[in-house]
């Protein structure tokens, strides 16, 4: 007699995605997670730019959070299934679940304009995605509870990067020099920017890691000219799209504009608040609800009425930024020696000063000041004493030679020169376009060390 | 608007407080940078993060990594049984900047926020290697609940440590005595 073959009732649900076509969940035995991706909080991630300002520059880096969290479901559903078939240890299969939902809530707690929106609430994007999962009141920890296999606690302690309750490999699939997360967001800026620079083989990345004794992540040498495509892209990727000089400059005068806000209301001026900013702003620990009710479209209506509000260095900022009125970048002069930063104080006084004598008499507005640290100049940056490297400082092929984790950087020559020469760190300041001549000439007659 | 915080002269002023100038291993760089920023030397302000080995912080191995690239810090490598052990001592031209640097008054600035730190920052350099990876865990643990007991619990579940044993009683003393924040 021929054996019946059994078919699933509810095929997966398919999600049309472009950067992997179809990205697909099984409806039966993961419908928990179809039911967390349709709780508000997580839906709410459609409103919110993956790329925060950068269509200021790039028109077409319209995409959203909801997409790259999709993106990010899928790698990790690939890179769970690549460990499945090669490792059959019980802890593999057990973290399934929390992982998947750790990927789907990693980014959760982003606000309007992701990442650079941050400084203007005074928060931390990574510490709102534990407080929504952990909060009872939210669909997604009612969600998580009612599963009750996968406790929300565990989901959170898996975001948090300071809870080092989950073996390495986990956490690093998570967060790493070669995690999921960029994985997916590198490719898929790279095709909605247009900018050309992102791509590699991540399929061979995704199919070629193993864990190794110390619980950690670490690659089958055939893949390290894939990784060595990664690490580039993370390169290009850095270099011409998330620190676009045009891109900062936006940022800091959408942060300049909420500083001065908060500044002017922290004093009794009436700024015209909305609601949702007024009882966030006003409260001393803010509730998740306050949090999540602060949307993209709220942040654009405030910046609206504040275009025509009395004060004119908030209204000014407001209309520049509605308008794409771009303020000129100028770099500071090179400090006389190489043991201490340039003098910003001095430089700052002195650009205060002639802002002053041209009319621009709010320095917090007209002269802003951008700080890149030397981590984000760098696309990789390894640890290089062997016993202080893992997964997070560190991307490890096992060589076939010796069967030992080494760093890339030393079995390929051509990632030498940006592993062994670190980027320093960036200082830009950026002012209305009239003063940019006059700021050149002083940087050029400038001497730091008096 | 803040200067930047941590700069090379923190870092070369560490390796000259260190034993001949010479300071061994990244490790003990990032582990004596990390309790004295715990001890209340606000300017080795580097951000930390826990690594399988205790605190670490990319910011100081960046530093670290730019200054030798500049010609500003000599590295003289090891081998170990993990690969290499790097150490660290300023170049001729470095003492030179130092000096006139430290005659300017930025530099006169600098020193005074680090002079307080040089008695604890010359014991440190000179203590036991694990016992400053045990002690900067415990710290680390601290910082996220202050609370010594569980502070101590945590480090010793992290590096799986006896809790009776030596090493952590030591690792926590040594903690205890440095860190002012409540």
């Amino acid at each position: 007699m021929r054996e019946k073959v059994q078919v699933s009732a509810k095929p997966s649900k398919i999600f049309r995605d472009p950067l992997y076509n179809y990205i697909s969940v099984d409806r039966e035995n993961d419908a928990w997670l179809l039911a967390l991706l349709d709780t508000r909080e997580v839906q709410r991630l459609r409103r919110i730019h993956q790329l925060g300002v950068s269509n200021f520059t790039y028109p077409g880096a319209d995409h959203n959070r909801l997409a790259h969290t999709l993106g990010v479901v899928h790698l990790m559903q690939q890179a769970l299934a690549h460990l499945g078939r090669i490792d059959r240890r019980q802890q593999i299969k057990q973290a399934r679940a929390p992982l998947l939902a750790a990927a789907l809530l990693h980014d959760v707690g982003h606000g309007p304009f992701s990442h650079l929106f941050e400084p203007c609430l005074g928060i931390a994007h990574e510490e709102w995605s534990i407080k929504i999962v952990k909060d009872p009141e939210t669909n997604v920890h009612k969600i998580l509870k009612s599963f009750d296999k996968y406790p929300p606690s565990t989901v959170a302690d898996l975001i948090d990067t300071d809870n080092r309750d989950h073996p390495a490999w986990q956490k690093a699939l998570l967060s790493s020099q070669l995690d999921m997360d960029r994985l997916d967001y590198l490719r898929r800026d790279s095709l909605f920017t247009g900018a050309g620079y992102g791509h590699f083989d991540f399929y061979r990345i995704l199919n070629s890691f193993v864990i190794d004794d110390n619980n950690d992540l670490v690659w089958s040498e055939g893949s390290k000219l894939a990784i060595e495509e990664y690490i580039f892209a993370r390169y290009y990727m850095y270099q011409n799209v998330y620190l676009h000089k045009t891109t900062r400059g936006f940022e800091k005068m959408l942060e300049a504009m909420w500083r001065r806000a908060r500044s002017l209301s922290k004093d009794g001026t009436d700024v015209d608040l909305l609601p949702a900013i007024g009882d966030f702003w006003e409260a001393e620990n803010p509730t998740v609800k306050q949090y999540l009710r602060i949307e993209e479209f709220t942040v654009m209506q405030q910046i609206q009425q504040w275009a025509d509000h009395a004060d004119k260095p908030l209204s000014d900022l407001a209309r520049r930024f509605l308008q794409r009125e771009r303020y000129a970048a100028v770099e500071p002069p090179r400090p006389d020696n190489e043991l201490a930063s340039a003098n910003y104080d001095r430089w700052e006084r002195a650009l205060a000063d002639l802002l002053k004598k041209h009319g621009y008499t709010c320095v917090e507005t007209h002269l802003l000041r951008d700080e890149l640290k030397a981590k984000y100049n760098q696309p990789y940056f390894p640890e290089k004493e062997g016993d202080q490297q893992s997964a997070r400082n560190a991307i490890r092929v096992r060589t076939e030679l010796t069967g030992e984790p080494e760093e890339i950087s030393t079995q390929l020559e051509r990632l030498r020169p940006i592993t062994t020469r670190p980027a320093a760190a960036q200082v830009r300041y950026y002012l209305p376009p009239d003063m940019r001549a006059e700021v050149q000439k002083l940087r050029n007659d400038w001497r730091d060390i008096p | 608007m803040n200067g930047v915080v941590m700069q090379p002269y923190h870092l070369a002023k560490l390796i000259q407080w260190a034993p001949s100038g010479l300071l061994k291993s990244r490790k003990r760089m990032q582990k004596v940078v990390y309790l004295l920023k715990s001890a209340g030397c606000a300017a080795l302000d580097a951000e930390f993060t826990l690594h399988h080995y205790g605190p670490y912080s990319q910011e100081v191995a960046a530093l670290t990594d730019q200054m030798v690239s500049a010609g500003l810090l000599q590295e003289t490598q090891e081998p170990n049984s993990f690969g290499f052990s790097y150490s660290y001592s300023l170049s001729e031209r470095t003492e030179k900047l130092l000096k006139v640097f430290e005659a300017s008054d930025t530099g006169k600035r600098l020193v005074g926020e680090l002079q307080q730190f040089k008695t604890t920052a010359k014991e440190l350099i000179v203590e036991d290697l694990p016992k400053l990876e045990y002690a900067s865990t415990v710290a680390y643990f601290y910082r996220l609940m202050p609370d010594w007991e569980k502070a101590r619990r945590e480090a010793c579940k992290f590096k799986k440590l006896d809790e009776k044993g030596d090493s952590i009683g030591a690792a926590v003393n040594l903690a205890r005595k440095l860190i002012k924040f409540p």
